[in-house]
């Protein structure tokens, strides 16, 4: 064999050397990206309602046990009037009394207050002993007198709380009921655990509160009021809160009448409203939430200085399939059912 | 160059080169299946591909409660809850669709994402 003929051997097996080398370290890099992105899926109940939670990255199965343990704390340890020794439970069982609650608790409460200063109290978590009246979905749900709703009605004051650092008062004869923020504040303490963990991304539903955590797009369903099976529109967002309000989610119905569960805290009442749902999208699970109620008491004309004070976007859809959304979202908004249509 | 490499070589390389991305790639056991999952306390206790079901057939994963099946569908048929709002979830048959029996703690939902990844209600 000639030299040349030897170098041109020595040359072409270098060469394929190199290309699976470049192969195998092509393989390793995809495999990297395909292993951040793997997917971990579950679902479970706790809080009274259906978890969702889908996690994108390493260790979602740990990562997913974590996120529904914190949920459980939320819930016994905060929120939860029902639960005993929780923050709220204490609060409600000495009302006239200082109660040194978790500052979470306290800031929940914080928030919410400033909601129910901004909306003229149509939401207000002082509610307590109205929604005990109504039960709804409970073992006493009934249509309260007109008497035993005036007779409570007196103890809704949300300017009669008090939050001073982390201790919380209630006046004699109210009680705290968090039951229209609590989805939100349990998104709100899942995004603080997911970024101290491997998660890349995640999309968590509590209960129809979601959080949308991490860089990735979601593709979220509004559901389509007169069918809870189906979505009538699409958001694509990320790295956010969403939260709605609904005619449809709890009601019962007596001599042919109607009545949900979003009560307007001025009257005591279901909200009377031209609207089936709300959908806020903001930067805080308790907001969110917070706002999605207010919003759907309030209607449309009066919720958009509200959102615009919190920065914060909306999708309203009327009972006469007509939907209004706010500026900010319109992009990334898509109806999916062509019964609805969209106001100009 | 030519002469380095013969059609074989490159045949090689390409393949090489090709296999090293298709080993890794997600989607490739994608399916277009619907498997249902039943939740009993947050285990899964019962994984169901609903497009396998020949007969339809009813289960029942906790006493007083029946899930009936067939083929592409899934429902709560009876429960011991008050309300029922299980029952009334009526018939599952799309990727992402849940129904739940909060009282028993019992959830039936349809593996993977169909046209969103979250629904918020």
């Amino acid at each position: 064999m000639k030299i040349s003929d030897k170098l041109k051997k020595i040359d072409k097996r270098a060469l394929i050397a190199v290309v699976i080398c470049i192969a195998l370290i092509i393989g390793i890099i995809v495999f990297d990206s395909v292993k951040k992105s793997t997917e971990y899926q579950t679902t479970t109940v706790a809080m009274g309602t259906v978890i969702n939670i889908r996690l994108f990255g390493p260790d979602g199965e740990e990562n997913s046990k974590l996120v529904i343990e914190n949920i459980n704390e939320t819930e016994k340890a905060l929120l939860s009037r029902n639960e005993k020794n929780s923050d709220i439970d204490r609060i409600n069982a000495t009302p006239g009394t200082e109660v040194s609650v978790s500052a979470e608790t306290a800031e929940i409460i914080s928030k919410s207050l400033d909601i129910s200063k901004k909306c003229e109290g149509v939401f207000d978590i002082s509610i307590g002993e109205i929604t005990k009246l109504w039960d709804f979905g409970g073992d006493n749900q009934k249509i309260p007198s007109a008497e035993e709703i005036a007779d409570k009605l007196n103890s809704v004051r949300y300017s009669s709380v008090r939050v001073t650092d982390t201790n919380v008062r209630i006046a004699e004869g109210q009680s705290l009921d968090l039951g229209a923020v609590g989805k939100g504040a349990a998104c709100d303490r899942i995004k603080t655990l997911l970024s101290a963990t491997s998660t890349d991304s995640a999309v968590i539903s509590v209960g129809g509160s979601l959080l949308l955590y991490g860089k990735k797009d979601f593709n979220i369903g509004i559901v389509n009021p007169e069918n809870d099976n189906e979505s009538m529109a699409t958001l694509r967002i990320s790295d956010t809160f969403v939260s709605t309000s609904g005619n449809y989610e709890k009601f019962f119905e007596e001599d042919g009448k109607t009545y949900h569960h979003i009560l307007d805290a001025t009257t005591g009442y279901p909200a009377d409203s031209r609207l089936s749902s709300v959908t806020v999208i903001c930067d805080s699970g308790v907001i969110s939430d917070a706002l999605s109620t207010a919003c759907y008491i309030l209607g449309y004309h009066s919720s958009l200085v509200l959102l615009e004070e919190y920065d914060a976007q909306a999708v309203f859809v009327f009972k006469d399939k007509t939907v209004r959304v706010t500026d900010g979202i319109k992009d990334n908004f898509s109806l999916t059912d062509e019964s609805f249509v969209v106001a100009k | 160059m030519r002469k380095l490499f013969n059609r074989i070589d490159i045949f090689i390389i390409i393949g090489v080169l090709l296999l090293s991305f298709l080993l890794f790639l997600p989607g490739l056991s994608d399916s277009k299946d619907l498997v249902a999952q039943i939740y009993v306390d947050g285990e899964v206790i019962e994984e169901i591909n609903l497009n396998e079901v020949l007969e339809p057939y009813t289960f029942s994963p906790k006493e007083g409660t029946v899930i009936s099946v067939k083929n592409g569908t899934i429902h709560f048929s009876e429960a011991v809850c008050r309300d029922k709002l299980c029952i009334n979830s009526g018939e599952l048959s799309s990727k992402g669709q849940t129904a739940a029996c909060l009282p028993e703690r019992i959830v039936i939902t349809i593996k993977g994402a169909d046209k969103t990844d979250m629904i918020t209600y």
